[in-house]
């Protein structure tokens, strides 16, 4: 990128004016300053007020005013000191404590972002719980739950990246007890005296800190079950993993059934309630003593492990730090995953019991449903490479066959269906709507399909609109039977004041979905499928030459996507009772596409947090009616966060291993091999080194990689 | 002048079919910026429907900005014909070259896989069509006609023809033949042919690689912003003008044979009477599916157009 700055100029000759500006402009600094400038000034403008046609500079000068863009010029020169690489916090740091004193702040320097985040969510939590909503403490409790365990798990990370796994588990055995002994102490103190409340000025935040230890205890002692158990169960680690889980989930099961069996109308019903409620608090210190005593005996056990283990002659301390480094990195992945998947399993379980309408509505009707579509886009884009601009077509296939078994349109059907016994009908008609989309198209090369899926998205939208005797035109379907099943009815019976609960059984039910799902994909990819649709999608011709059915895996591959979409179709139109052909629209279809992406593609966890982000953060941006945000400006932002993304991260924010390692390929492919010398490409110059590397190259022709 | 009997009861194919071809001009030269693209990057710009609307509104803004509600007539009009023409090609060839600039350069530079320029297309033009949409309004405009384009030109077997049908077609075949000459017969167009072919051996040869690849850009955009221009003065300029416009005239490159410049004026021209005729038994609202319809057709049964593929030998 560095322009060679003055190369052509003698020292001594004068320079001219444009000599120098052209020198300038040269610098890459200065482009890239310009760049900067420039990329603040759109952000102005994206988030301007609006234009006219008979005053198309209103809208541009507005957000352009005077004390405004000072905010925008100034995100600009931020965004140029991010860019030109002058804020590196982690090597700074890494630079001034060099030696082995540093190590331990090393580590630390690469997770600072993280601690200060966890310590920015707690004071958060507590600012929150203290000023700006006492009365409501569940989202400051929360947060202060997050912030406490992130940075539990944080400390416990430390200890063992620095290579001290012995001290970790006695940090986590550590955080059991101190658990244990809040739950204890604040549970019977709380209930006489509010102490902790009393000092915040705050009531309930007593409560909330009793919860929150209740929060932590539950979840670090899993963690611990868990990583004790997969370690143990190396040999059988299917069988380790799902008694762990099963036992996860009786132990949770059981917390919350005891809490939901004295359900009321005042108490949320919660495991954190469950520990705080007064009738419980008889309870609640006595787990706080069993669960404090099981921590300082597993302290103490550790401890003299520890030392016994310092003791030994054979193994000097440098040794066993390198020996255990992998190992240890190794048993971070295992006790860490788990641990990831497991708290936001219960944060999905239990946050919703404690969500206003609105929000559960929201995330039934926004989140959840695009959740499910990016996860069966992945399939299709992620994994079999294929670009699939019409996606929501099968989304409108899923919702119109639901509307059609349900006698919503004016095309009666020969039997009316209800409930779950339409699923299939409307799974099996998206996905016939798949393979036969597919099979003709699949053929083509990739961009031609991104057309030709993006004609169909809107033919299906023409059809859906102008078959008026069939779809019931513009006007949509209504009148669609809400889904109605039994399955939480007992736990929730005596929530008819909360008006809330019924978008809760749906709730669980989608998430239920999501989950199997996202199992079921998981299985898919590691499974020879998942590796046929890489091979395809890496080198189709190589895959052909070894006599993979390229067609066969694509329309598998799509078909799936599209049972999953037609899945989601059925979900909303039953959950809304009724939908317009207007939500079928290309855009939506390109909204799925920037789920997938933003997330990562090929990654499962990419388009949960994708569809979190990009369908969540507007809705609630809606929610609050901020000046500066306009509903219908969501598209230019997720436009932009598409070019964004392909230029900055292609890869999502949440990467697929292998899709990551293939972008690098691809665009280490054209380069020497001593171009690929970096440390996080050795596997890709090895395979470069044998295949060649004219073998990753597209076609032949294809500009990307000779211009370098 | 004499006339069929046939065509004087059924004097609807003359609208028809003339009206299919004016719009089957603009779909040529819809068709050319996603050829001229395809063929130096081998990527299909999916923001080309956006140049095509910013050209739209460059030419509304001109002509809006001196005419207001006036209509001139005469020279003067033909005047302003090419004033709103020149400012729909300026404003389509800024907007691709930052398209270029922007969105594709720095993905180039890296290598990036396909995949990633498409999306990265995809998103362009999600930004380009809604920002429009928030600066210059969301209801659709006309463009300010000058005399010479309101109303009809003459009558034919009693049918009416209109002004702009014969000044579209003009237009477009001056600009179509302006394209074909740019391309195969000055120093400009052998360059880009020269990257189409192999950018690797061109760059050897001396030919900058970003700045062909940024005239073919602009090139296009000039093309589709005309388009664009007389897109408005027929319909109406919006900030969603550019999407079925921008589906079809890639319908009209593939249908021509993806690379290859004549294939896809030839293409146009078909769609836009293939397109047409139907109308004679189907409600207008249909059109969009048998246009789709030719596209798949023709992807399945001769997926390199009619004048064949030409990837590598833009002419």
């Amino acid at each position: 990128m560095t322009a060679p700055a003055s190369l052509e100029h003698e020292p001594g000759t004068a320079r001219s004016t444009r000599t120098l500006l052209v020198d300038v402009w040269r610098n890459s600094y200065a482009r890239l300053f310009v760049a900067s400038m420039l990329a603040g000034l759109v952000l102005a403008v994206m988030t301007g007020p609006e234009g006219s046609a008979t005053a198309p500079l209103s809208g541009i000068t507005g957000s352009l005013s005077a004390p405004r863009v000072y905010w925008f010029l100034a995100v600009g020169l931020v965004l140029f000191v991010v860019r030109a690489g002058w804020l590196r916090f982690g090597s700074v740091v890494t630079q001034w404590t060099r030696g082995v004193r540093g190590r331990m702040l090393h580590v630390l320097a690469a997770t600072p972002r993280r601690v200060v985040a966890d310590l920015a969510l707690i004071g958060f939590g507590f600012v929150y719980v203290s000023w700006i909503s006492p009365h409501d403490p569940w989202k400051g409790g929360l947060c202060i739950q997050f912030g406490a365990s992130l940075l539990a798990l944080e400390v416990v990370s430390l200890a063992l990246r620095t290579g001290r796994p012995r001290v970790a588990r006695i940090l986590i055995y550590g955080f059991v007890a101190l658990y244990g002994a809040l739950a204890w102490l604040t549970g019977p103190v709380s209930r006489y005296l509010d102490t902790i409340g009393v000092v915040l000025h705050n009531p309930v935040l007593g409560k909330t800190l009793l919860a929150t230890a209740g929060f932590l205890v539950t979840v670090e002692l899993l963690v611990v079950l868990l990583g004790s158990l997969r370690a143990r169960a190396a040999r059988r680690r299917g069988r380790g993993v799902l008694v762990g889980l099963g036992v996860v989930l009786v132990a949770y099961g059981f917390l919350t059934w005891t809490s939901w069996s004295q359900w009321d109308a005042k108490a949320s019903k919660s495991l954190a309630s469950f520990l705080s409620r007064d009738h419980l608090l008889v309870h609640a210190p006595m787990a706080g003593v069993l669960l404090m005593a099981l921590g300082a005996a597993l302290v103490l056990g550790g401890l003299g492990w520890l030392i016994a283990d310092a003791a030994d002659p054979d193994a000097t301390r440098t040794a066993r730090i390198l020996h255990r480094y992998h190992a240890v990195d190794r048993a971070q992945g295992a006790l860490g995953k788990p641990a990831l998947v497991l708290f936001v399993l219960l944060l999905a379980l239990e946050w919703p019991l404690h969500m206003s309408t609105s929000s559960l509505s929201n995330i039934n009707l926004q989140i959840m449903p695009y959740v499910l579509l990016g996860l069966g886009l992945n399939v299709v884009i992620g994994w079999a490479g294929l670009l699939d601009l019409g996606y929501i077509a099968f989304y409108a296939i899923g919702a119109y066959t639901t509307a059609y078994f349900t006698g919503a349109l004016p095309v009666h059907p020969p039997f009316i269906l209800s409930d779950f016994w339409l699923i299939p009908f409307a799974i099996a008609a998206a996905m016939l709507a798949g393979v036969l989309l597919g099979t003709p198209t699949l053929r083509l090369r990739g961009d031609y399909l991104a057309i030709v899926t993006l004609g169909f998205g809107e033919i299906i939208f023409i059809f859906a609109t102008n078959l008026t005797g069939i779809t019931g035109g513009s006007f949509g379907a209504s009148g669609i039977p809400y889904f109605n099943f039994h399955v939480l009815t007992p736990i929730l019976k005596a929530g008819q004041q909360w008006s809330a609960i019924s978008y809760l059984p749906s709730y669980y039910l989608l998430l239920g979905v999501v989950i199997v799902s996202m199992v079921a994909f998981n299985f898919l990819n590691n499974s020879k499928v998942g590796r046929t649709w890489t091979a395809l999608r890496e080198d189709e011709p190589a895959a052909d030459s070894l006599g993979i059915n390229a067609l066969k895996y694509k329309v598998m591959a799509f078909a799936i996507g599209a049972s999953t979409g037609g899945f989601a179709g059925v979900f909303v139109a039953s959950q809304s009772g009724q939908f317009l052909p207007t939500s079928f629209m290309v855009q939506f279809s390109i909204t799925v596409v920037v789920v997938v992406v933003f997330g990562g593609m090929g990654s499962l966890a990419g388009p949960v947090i994708g569809a979190i982000v990009i369908q969540g953060l507007p809705a609630y941006l809606q929610q609050q009616s901020y000046t500066w945000y306009n509903t219908l400006d969501l598209y230019i932002y997720l436009g932009a966060i598409l070019i964004v993304m392909m230029i900055f991260r292609p890869q999502g924010i949440i990467p697929s291993r292998r899709r990551r390692r293939e972008i690098q390929l691809v665009e280490s492919g054209g380069g020497p091999v001593d171009d690929l010398a970096d440390a996080d490409a050795g596997d890709v110059a090895w395979r470069t080194r044998v295949f060649g590397s004219g073998y990753f190259l597209g076609e032949r022709g294809y500009l990307g990689s000779e211009t370098r | 002048m004499h006339c069929p009997a046939y065509f004087v009861q059924n004097n609807e194919w003359i609208a028809l079919v003339s009206e299919g071809l004016a719009n089957g001009f603009l779909y040529a030269l819809i068709a050319i910026g996603y050829t001229l693209v395809y063929g130096v990057l081998r990527l299909i710009n999916f923001a080309h429907s956006e140049v095509f609307m910013m050209g739209g509104f460059g030419a509304y803004f001109a002509l809006h900005a001196a005419l207001g509600d006036s209509t001139p007539g005469g020279f003067l009009a033909l005047g302003w014909i090419v004033v709103g023409l020149a400012a729909g090609g300026l404003a389509g060839g800024v907007t691709a070259y930052g398209l270029e600039r922007v969105a594709y350069r720095p993905l180039r530079r890296r290598g990036a896989p396909k995949f990633t320029y498409l999306i990265a297309a995809i998103g362009a033009s999600l930004f380009l069509q809604n920002i429009a949409g928030k600066e210059f309004g969301r209801q659709g405009v006309f463009v300010p006609e000058p005399k010479l384009v309101a109303g009809n030109a003459f009558y034919l077997c009693g049918a009416p023809v209109q002004q702009i049908w014969i000044l579209v077609i003009l237009v477009s075949v001056l600009m179509l033949i302006f394209a074909d000459t740019l391309v195969n017969r000055t120093k400009l167009g052998r360059g880009i042919r020269a990257v189409a072919q192999d950018g690797e051996v061109a760059s050897l040869m001396g030919v900058n690689i970003d700045r062909t690849i940024a005239t073919t850009f602009i090139l296009g955009g000039i093309l589709g912003g005309a388009a664009g221009c007389l897109w408005g003065m027929q319909y109406q300029v919006g900030y969603q003008m550019g999407f079925i416009p921008g589906l079809k005239g890639f319908t009209a490159a593939v249908l021509g044979g993806i690379g290859n410049l004549r294939g896809a004026m030839l293409g146009g021209i078909i769609l836009g009477l293939v397109e047409a005729i139907p109308i004679k038994w189907i409600s207008t609202s249909w059109q969009d599916v048998v246009a789709f319809g030719v596209l798949v057709t023709v992807l399945m049964f001769r997926p390199t157009g009619i004048l064949g593929e030409r990837l590598g030998r833009v002419a």
